[in-house]
């Protein structure tokens, strides 16, 4: 039986796009328009991966509220937010809402799709018998590309699909200027700027002195883009 | 913000200048002291006039007062008989006479010349000669001549009517001798000497003096005296060289009138005893009949000591500078002295008028309120009665009110100074404060901050109506800000979503391929595209206030990062050329690194867009103490000179539209929010020879 994906979101129109290009790729769809009505659905029947929106009908921070009522039910379970309000987001992501990623509207369907069939494939290795199996090690850092985890001396950082991408791409090679073309085409996502990658770098700085206040390896490139200069 | 302060006085300089209006106050309570002293002064001459009324009512009809001198012939030259204050001693010294030794009355002949003295008492006349002669000729004891000597001669007549002549004849100085003489004055009619006219004469080198005294009875009621000095020069010959008389000689029944004053007069005016005013008594011819009292009441206290003194001294000699009193007693006719009173007034009051006037007094220092009313005998005006007054005491009432006034005011002008100072200053500092609180409502960026007006907003006045209307103001303000700010984030947020579906669904028609179809759907991803970075660009603008308050800022070295910046803009497209000059120091700056790499971006983006093709653009920093300045220019077209501030506008752009590449009037104005940010700003300038154009950034060194 193909997995369920469900979709929370109070714009029917959207809703039904995102339902048709997802069941176009072969999976099954539950769709609701509001936080109610996703409680209601989720706990009946339990999908396999949640795209949300934030504003839900009349509720300004709808998706935000639904996340962690989720969440305190199934912890493990993927969720994926899909808005226009990605300052918001910027802001709390301190906070660890606990979401796996964070895509801005407009978003290509295709690439819709695309991430919820990566993410889908994230959930099978970060089963605890899968997990951090091929871990990759550059200096005190290490990553784990197929369960997207990151350990910096050994500590896990908490960091979004997309956040992984940017530092996965930085690393490819250590010491070497990373374009902000290159890294905005690392997010896979649409629309980006640089400006955008900026917001991303710091919460990524961000995560890395949570775990250590003296972390210092990411370095600007002004002008160009990012640099990561620690130890190999 | 700087505004220029503005010359002026300030409120306090304002409100006193106003205050000086309370100065007009003295100048009111002067003219009113003024004119309450003339009326004061009317009042007294009113008053002086009653009782010189009452005064002539006393003497109406009392003719027999008034006889003395009348019809004694108006063409008599006059002597005066003074009234003697003591006792005279006949022994040819003057000091007894002292008080009226100034009244001497002086005759002058051709080489002779003497000062006559005439004095009444306890019924007798008194003489008193001095006579100007160095060479006193001595009546010789042998001699039955009487003439043949230095002597006196006394004409007068008596209550008979007869013509009498007494001689007084001396021997040295000592006793005289006194005889009736013939009409010649050569022998005398009687042997014997007349006892009752004495006489005493003391000599000096120059001069003699001669006193004599005879029965005040023997004159007739015609009271004619006369008095005439023989000077004999030639000690053989003995004869009189000058005869020197009182009178207009020639004509022997016409003898001078002796003045004198009426004792019974002098009496009844002695029971009035008026204490601070004179009053005369005059017959018709204005010869006085009797006087007494003083012009004003005696001095009460004595001048003070010491520092009162001073300040009493101070007072008075301001008094008399100002108010015109005198320091000393009024001096005016002597009432012992004089014996002809011969005033226009007392004029008009012998003719039956009662007449009011105010004079200076004789010797010049005061003021005097003369009032005079006629004495009548069955309707025929025979004298006149005058009560003179000096105004010192209602000048002195003036001068305790204008001293009282001047203090009052002074007081007043003082304290009432003194609270509009304190008024002024509370005001002023109350005007300030609310003016800084105003200030740093908005901060030097034109941005409302969240600091409130705190003071005033109880205060029940005008300027706490002021602070309330303000923070009000600034509420409104803050919400329209607000509302402003947010424009973009919602416009995105509506915008978004209808974009979502509208790319969603573009992407489920790229499903239905068809060739023709490809080519309008390529077209509506690209407008799509477009409109979606338009919408991203204002929302970063929009954002950038947000995004610099809620990160923390970190210090970092400018120079690093200009020149770290301008080697990774020279590796990519276009390659531009770059010149870049930094100060040889750190220039260490707070503020968000990547934020300053965006206004980089934005600037050297806008100079490679206008630099002519081939040249150079100059990144240059400078570090004074209070801002970096970041300079970038480029050579090419000038802006125009009212573009030079409109360009960082918001929605401002010069080039032309659909040019693409993303320019919405966003980059300038982007790029100014940021030097804003960073306790800056950016300005633009056109070169000297308008080859090309400057931005100048300054951003805060402050750290």
């Amino acid at each position: 039986m193909s997995q369920l994906i469900a979709l929370v979101e109070d714009d029917a129109d959207q809703r039904r796009n995102y339902a048709a290009a997802i069941e176009a790729k072969g999976y099954r769809t539950a769709e609701y328009a509001n936080r109610p009505q996703a409680l209601a659905g989720i706990a009946r029947q339990q999908p396999d991966l949640v795209v949300l929106d934030i504003v839900l009908e009349d509720e300004i921070d709808g998706g935000f509220q639904l996340c962690r009522e989720l969440l305190v039910q199934h912890p493990d379970m993927p969720l994926i937010f899909l808005t226009h309000r990605i300052d918001e987001i910027d802001r709390i992501s301190g906070l660890r809402l606990g979401a796996w990623d964070y895509l801005p509207k407009p978003i290509s369907l295709g690439y819709l799709a695309e991430r919820i069939a990566s993410l889908l494939r994230l959930v099978e290795f970060r089963h605890p018998d899968q997990r951090e199996k091929q871990g990759v090690q550059v200096g005190q850092l290490t990553l784990f590309e197929d369960a997207m985890l990151a350990r910096w001396q050994g500590r896990r950082l908490e960091l979004t699909v997309t956040e992984f991408r940017l530092l996965s791409h930085l690393l490819r090679q250590p010491g070497h200027a990373v374009s902000y073309e290159g890294l905005m085409g690392a997010t896979r996502q649409q629309y980006v700027t640089s400006n955008t990658i900026n917001t991303h770098m710091r919460n990524i700085r961000r995560k890395f002195r949570l775990a250590d206040a003296g972390f210092d390896c990411i370095e600007n490139e002004y002008g160009y883009g990012y640099r990561w200069s620690g130890p190999e | 913000m700087s505004h220029k302060r503005r010359r002026g006085p300030g409120l306090a300089g304002k409100l006193l200048l106003s205050g000086m209006a309370l100065l007009v106050i003295p100048w009111l309570g002067y003219k009113t002291l003024q004119a309450s002293r003339d009326f004061l002064l009317q009042g007294q001459a009113q008053a002086q006039l009653l009782s010189a009324s009452a005064v002539a009512n006393l003497f109406h009809d009392r003719s027999d007062l008034f006889t003395a001198t009348a019809d004694a012939g108006d063409n008599l030259a006059e002597l005066p008989l003074y009234r003697l204050q003591s006792h005279i001693l006949l022994d040819g010294l003057e000091e007894d006479w002292d008080l009226l030794a100034p009244r001497r009355q002086r005759f002058e002949g051709d080489e002779l010349g003497y000062d006559l003295l005439l004095g009444q008492r306890d019924g007798k006349l008194y003489g008193l000669l001095r006579v100007d002669d160095d060479s006193v000729i001595n009546h010789s004891p042998a001699d039955t001549r009487l003439d043949r000597g230095d002597h006196l001669r006394l004409y007068f007549i008596d209550s008979e009517g007869a013509q009498r002549r007494l001689l007084l004849s001396f021997e040295g100085s000592g006793q005289t001798t006194a005889h009736e003489m013939d009409s010649n004055w050569r022998q005398a009619t009687d042997r014997s000497p007349v006892h009752l006219l004495r006489g005493h004469v003391e000599r000096d080198d120059k001069s003699y003096v001669l006193e004599f005294s005879m029965p005040l009875g023997w004159l007739g009621e015609q009271r004619q005296l006369g008095v005439a000095v023989a000077d004999v020069h030639d000690n053989k010959r003995r004869k009189i060289a000058e005869l020197l008389r009182t009178f207009i000689p020639g004509d022997d029944n016409r003898l001078n009138l002796l003045v004198e004053r009426s004792a019974e007069t002098d009496r009844i005016l002695q029971a009035l005893a008026p204490r601070d005013s004179r009053i005369w008594i005059v017959d018709r011819l204005g010869h006085v009949k009797a006087s007494r009292g003083q012009l004003e009441a005696p001095k009460d206290r004595d001048t003070p000591a010491g520092w009162r003194g001073l300040a009493h001294a101070l007072q008075t000699s301001l008094s008399e500078m100002v108010l015109g009193i005198p320091l000393g007693p009024t001096r005016d006719f002597d009432p012992d002295t004089t014996a002809i009173r011969q005033d226009p007034l007392l004029q008009r009051a012998l003719l039956g008028e009662s007449v009011i006037e105010r004079r200076t007094a004789v010797a010049g220092s005061g003021e005097i309120i003369a009032a005079a009313q006629p004495i009548y005998n069955a309707n025929i005006v025979i004298g006149a009665v005058l009560v003179e007054k000096s105004t010192r005491q209602v000048l002195g009432l003036q001068r305790q009110s204008i001293e009282r006034l001047a203090a009052l005011t002074a007081l007043t002008i003082a304290l009432v100074a003194l609270a509009l100072l304190g008024f002024a200053v509370r005001l002023t500092f109350r005007i300030r404060r609310l003016d800084r609180e105003a200030d740093s409502a908005i901060d030097p960026y034109g941005k409302l901050s969240d600091s409130r007006i705190l003071h005033e907003l109880d205060s029940a006045d005008e300027i706490g109506e002021l602070a309330r209307s303000f923070n009000r103001m600034l509420d409104k303000l803050q919400g329209h800000q607000q509302f402003l700010a947010a424009i973009p984030r919602t416009l995105r947020h509506e915008i978004n979503n209808p974009l979502n579906t509208i790319s969603t669904s573009i992407e489920q028609l790229e499903g239905f391929d068809s060739v023709d179809g490809r080519q309008q759907l390529d077209a509506a991803k690209r407008a799509l595209q477009r409109i979606n970075l338009l919408v991203e660009n204002l929302s970063e603008a929009a954002s950038l206030e947000q995004a610099l308050e809620s990160e923390s800022t970190e210090v970092f070295d400018l120079g690093v990062l200009i020149r770290n910046y301008s080697q990774n803009r020279l590796r990519r497209p276009p390659h531009p050329r770059l010149e870049v000059n930094l100060p040889p120091g750190p220039a260490m700056l707070r503020g968000s690194d990547f934020h300053i790499e965006q206004l980089l971006d934005k600037l050297i983006d806008n100079a490679i867009d206008f630099a002519a093709d081939g040249s150079t653009i100059a990144i240059g920093l400078q570090v004074s103490n209070d801002y970096y300045l970041l300079t970038i220019g480029n050579t090419g077209p000038a802006i125009a000179d009212d573009q030079l501030a409109a360009i960082f506008q918001l929605m401002h752009s010069t080039r032309k539209s659909g040019s693409g590449g993303g320019h919405y009037g966003l980059g300038l104005y982007v790029a100014k929010r940021i030097a804003e940010m960073h306790g800056g700003g950016i300005c633009a300038k056109n070169l000297a020879d308008n080859s090309g154009v400057v931005f100048e950034v300054r951003l805060a060194t402050s750290l």
